[in-house]
């Protein structure tokens, strides 16, 4: 894990748009998070679904050292947050419908006790990341606000604040992106 | 953005800032394009799925039988789809069931196409069967007829079917005993448990979608119809089609409470169903009889005690017990699932004592208050919603509840409580309150509230805690979950307490410390639970089953040398427990089998993994058919041979299992590259270099269109293709992907090793091209990162370059 000094560094750099200083936030972030939920669950049993709230804000006082972050690195912090959470959510999901494959922690999973359909959910996730690359390709900060609302848990007002644009364009976005989405899972399967 | 979809979303945007009613002359003020598609991403205003709620507790009402007018034309020997009709067989409400028989000779089977009068919404229809076809598709049942196929013909949409012959339940158990009456129930509600465990309700179940037939030894057996498709036809989910019809569905004689209450079928409302159908084969007469007006029938359904059956035929009574447990008026008083149905009239198959007891005074004088009773499902889903993370997760918290339900003496009083702290829930109805934040806050302030008020009631208050510390599990917040598991065991310690739940209690501490990886604790609690099992339940008892399997789950992560051994022999115990009480067959036998092979594969006793991985496998096969449970089962042991040596057997196991993800999940779907990838593994073991690289390709290409770019998948497959071409003597093609490969794991942190591979291979590709200084760099880079054989080859090319 880096030290919290430099993920705030590296917010603050990236918030000047610095793009690669962007990118190493994002794998910081992906890693701390990935990591996070690897203690979290990979060995836990049946209840083993990721609280990503909660993994999202413990990434937060991990990686940040509040007294050096710039004004409205929060927000910034989450908004990253909650890109890298939605990978991580989705590398989880492709992991579970893989067995054996390029060095897994895992050779085999076991079934989760009295849960003999562990595997629909992993299915439908992909599913929805798939229509929600194509949505971000048509309206991009919507898609941010399913990242934020959808995959990091945030609440209307974390991700108003994270994505710096009104509570009202929260409920708006998300209400159109999840008709788009639901019509586009639809019309997929 | 693109300026089409800015034009729709702020159509949308408005239209949804009005009231339904005032929608429509809003969208006739928008350009017909952009009105087209606001109006059809309003209809997924409705929907329900992953982002928001559960599968099983979709938006609905009613069922099949709707007054439609238009009668359809004769179809017999015209072309539906691929179908040439036979004849008809069926006049349903809804539309017409047909014999068909597959025109175009792909196959040679018949089926049963419901064709769908003309009249109703073709194109929500369709949407929904689009909605639900996976997962109908994925329901494989030997007591279940399949949904094959659906389409459109001239406007109607039809719906092709298993056909099943047999007389509906009523009419085919005529001539048979009571004994033999309640084994059939036993076996429809067994088909029923398993429906639900994948998610689907039937909704809809009666005598006639329950068919008797005989099979070849002359036994009757059940099968049900038309599972999940009242979802699919019900118009009543498409709110136009009944404002502009003003038709209104008909109440049905086998409608239950909630249903006719118009709120959405859950798992519950086909234990009622089960209810009726037992009621009415035992006893040949209904509870509800469909006799007077429509609000006469809706008044008893909602209002009245049924009769006890045995006031129609001469009936032990503790089959009235049964068949009213299931009939009750509030679905959680109802049996907990189909299983516990299925459960209690093995019991009294079996002259044992049944679980369920006559209703009480309280209960008979109760009237149902609706409204207060939607609370449970209805909130719960929106707990799950919170998190919104699977659908699983429905059913597992669903399962906590009905456990709590079922197995506390209290379970009225504590299912009252958990009514009433969802039933204040502000945000009630609220979009907004699926969210996991709120619903957290909600629980914390609710959950307190509800334990702390129990201070004069101890045993319902550790019972209370037991069963928010499995909330806190389900929501993920494993600090809280550990304090009300603490809580409740250091009640039961006070009260001196060694009953069933208190096993519960240390089972769920158990849980907790195993989410916060305290494996030696949570081991602690599990050997407690386990000991606790075994003296409150009877021998054989399910529960000590699951008390044994959670403690062999633990071990293999407690760090103790033969903490595995004990995992595997525990397992074992696990496996045989599972088998005396539900027989060889059972899909909870499957998973033991499953998990015992973990175990013994972790402890490289691969053969006998192989053994209980092909026992998983059989029995799956047979319970599910062709599911991708059933393709995950065989990719895995498939991996298995593999190891062992056996890349030969591996393939047809792999072949197998693509084949069905790609018929129920979709050519392109990622488990598909999975199991692809390794079938090229094997491939390329036999020396079938070709047909490697193919399917290796082939896994490459969906990983390319599914994955991010510069995903380290992605680099592992090339990884693979370079190699395979450079043991092809294909140097120059091997060069493009390792190079690929090479970037991609340079643009990652960490993968050391991963990368070491790549650069080795391309090392090696350069060399053999003759370009050595190239070569070099990549050698010296992956040197560090290499371990074993590969480090000293690597180490003494370089050494050779060097010279």
């Amino acid at each position: 894990m880096p030290p919290a000094g430099d993920v705030t560094a590296l917010l603050a750099e990236s918030k000047d748009g610095d793009t690669s200083a962007a990118d190493r936030l994002l794998a910081a972030v992906y890693d701390e998070l990935h990591r996070l939920a690897q203690i979290h669950r990979s060995r836990s049993r049946k209840d083993a679904t990721l609280n990503t709230t909660a993994l999202v804000h413990e990434a937060y006082l991990k990686l940040i050292d509040g007294d050096r972050l710039p004004f409205d690195g929060r927000a910034h912090f989450f908004a990253a947050a909650a890109r890298a959470m939605r990978q991580v959510i989705v590398d989880d999901a492709r992991k579970r419908n893989r067995v054996k494959r390029g060095g897994g922690d895992r050779p085999t999973s076991l079934d989760r006790v009295g849960e003999p359909m562990a595997d629909e959910p992993a299915t439908e996730i992909l599913a929805l990341d798939e229509a929600l690359k194509r949505f971000e390709a048509l309206d991009p900060r919507a898609a941010r606000v399913v990242e934020c609302r959808y995959f990091a848990g945030l609440t209307v007002e974390e991700t108003a604040e994270a994505l710096s644009i009104s509570p009202t364009t929260v409920k708006r976005e998300w209400a159109a992106a999840r008709a788009w989405l639901y019509r586009a899972l639809a019309e997929g399967s | 953005m693109d300026p089409a979809w800015t034009e729709i979303k702020a159509g949308l945007a408005e239209a949804l800032d009005r009231p339904p009613p005032d929608r429509a002359a809003y969208l006739d003020t928008l350009d017909p394009a952009v009105r087209a598609e606001v109006q059809a991403l309003l209809r997924e205003e409705q929907s329900d799925g992953l982002l928001e709620r559960p599968l099983t507790t979709g938006a609905f009402v009613g069922g099949l039988a709707h007054e439609l007018e238009d009668e359809p034309g004769p179809l017999e020997g015209h072309r539906v789809g691929p179908y040439l009709v036979q004849e008809r067989v069926g006049l349903g409400g809804m539309g017409d069931v047909y014999r068909a028989r597959r025109a175009d000779g792909l196959f040679d089977r018949e089926v049963a196409l419901k064709v769908v009068r003309s009249g109703a919404d073709t194109e929500a229809v369709l949407q929904r069967f689009a909605a639900e076809r996976l997962i109908l598709g994925r329901l494989r049942h030997p007591g279940i007829a399949r949904l094959l196929d659906a389409g459109i013909e001239d406007d109607r949409p039809w719906l092709a079917m298993d056909f099943v012959e047999g007389q509906p339940i009523t009419e085919g158990t005529t001539a048979l005993t009571i004994r033999e009456r309640v084994e059939l129930l036993v076996g429809v509600a067994e088909a029923v448990h398993t429906a639900h465990q994948s998610l689907v309700v039937h909704r809809d179940l009666k005598p006639s979608n329950v068919l008797v037939s005989r099979d070849s030894s002359g036994r009757p057996r059940a099968m049900l119809l038309d599972f999940g498709i009242a979802k699919i036809l019900d118009p009543e989910t498409d709110p136009d089609l009944t404002v502009v019809d003003g038709r209104r569905p008909m109440t049905r004689t086998y409608a239950a409470p909630e249903q006719v209450r118009g709120e959405p079928p859950t798992t519950a409302t086909d234990v009622y169903g089960l209810g009726l159908l037992l009621y009415e084969v035992l006893s040949s007469t209904r509870p509800f009889p469909d006799e007077g007006s429509r609000t006469q029938l809706e008044g008893a359904i909602l209002n009245d005690d049924p009769p006890p059956p045995s006031t129609a035929a001469p009936l032990d009574r503790d089959l009235d017990t049964i068949c009213l447990k299931a009939l009750r008026k509030e679905p959680t008083e109802r049996y907990a699932s189909a299983e516990a149905f299925a459960t209690d009239l093995r019991r009294w198959l079996a002259d044992e004592p049944i679980t369920a007891r006559p209703p009480s005074a309280r209960y008979r004088t109760r009237k149902f208050i609706s409204r207060h009773r939607v609370g449970v499902a209805a909130a719960l889903g929106a707990v799950i919603v919170g998190i919104g993370l699977t659908a699983v997760y429905a059913t597992s918290l669903a399962r906590e509840r009905d456990r709590a339900r079922t197995e506390a003496e209290s379970a009225a009083q504590v299912a009252e409580l958990m009514t009433e702290m969802f039933d204040r829930d502000p945000f009630a109805g609220d979009a907004e309150r699926l969210d996991s934040m709120t619903v957290r806050t909600f629980l914390v302030q609710r959950g307190a509230e509800a334990v702390d008020g129990l201070a004069d009631q101890p045993v319902l208050q550790a019972r209370m805690a037991t069963l928010l510390s499995h909330l806190y599990g389900q929501l993920g917040d494993y600090d809280r979950a550990f304090t009300y598991a603490e809580r409740s065991v250091a009640l039961h310690d006070s009260l001196r307490l060694a009953t069933a739940q208190t096993g519960e209690a240390h089972s769920a501490l158990g849980n907790a410390y195993n989410f916060r990886g305290e494996y030696a604790e949570a081991e602690a609690q599990y050997r407690r639970a386990l000991a606790l099992a075994e003296v409150t339940h009877e021998t054989g008892h399910p529960n000590i089953a699951q008390a044994v399997n959670n403690l062999a789950y633990v071990l293999p992560d407690v760090d103790r040398e033969n903490a595995i051994i004990e995992a595997i022999s525990l397992g074992r115990r696990a496996l045989s427990l599972y088998i005396n009480a539900f027989g060889e067959d059972h899909l909870d036998v499957a998973q033991a089998h499953n998990n015992l092979g973990a175990y013994l594969y972790s402890n490289d006793q691969n053969e006998e993994a192989a053994t209980h991985y092909a026992r998983a496998l059989a029995i799956r096969e047979e319970s599910l058919g062709d599911h991708p449970l059933v393709a995950n089962t065989q990719s895995n042991l498939a991996n298995l041979l593999h190891e062992q040596g056996d890349a030969e057997g591996a393939i047809p196991l792999f072949e197998a299992a693509i084949q069905t993800y790609r018929e129920l999940l979709g050519a392109e779907h990622p488990s598909v590259s999975t199991a692809l990838y390794g079938m090229g593994e094997a491939l390329e073991d036999l020396g079938r270099l070709s047909d490697a690289e193919a399917a290796l390709l082939g896994s490459l290409a969906i990983d390319r269109a599914t994955l991010p770019a510069g995903h380290p998948y992605i680099a592992d497959g090339l990884v693979s293709i370079g190699q395979l071409r450079l043991k092809a003597g294909r140097f120059s093609e091997a060069e493009v992907p390792l190079r690929e490969a090479v970037a991609i794991h340079r643009q990652r942190e960490g993968y050391e090793n991963d990368r070491a591979t790549a650069e080795t291979a391309l090392g090696k590709c350069l060399l053999e091209l003759g370009r050595r200084g190239e070569a070099i760099p990549f050698f010296r880079a992956a040197l560090p990162h290499l371990e074993g054989e590969e480090q000293m080859e690597v180490r003494s090319l370089l050494a050779r370059l060097d010279a």
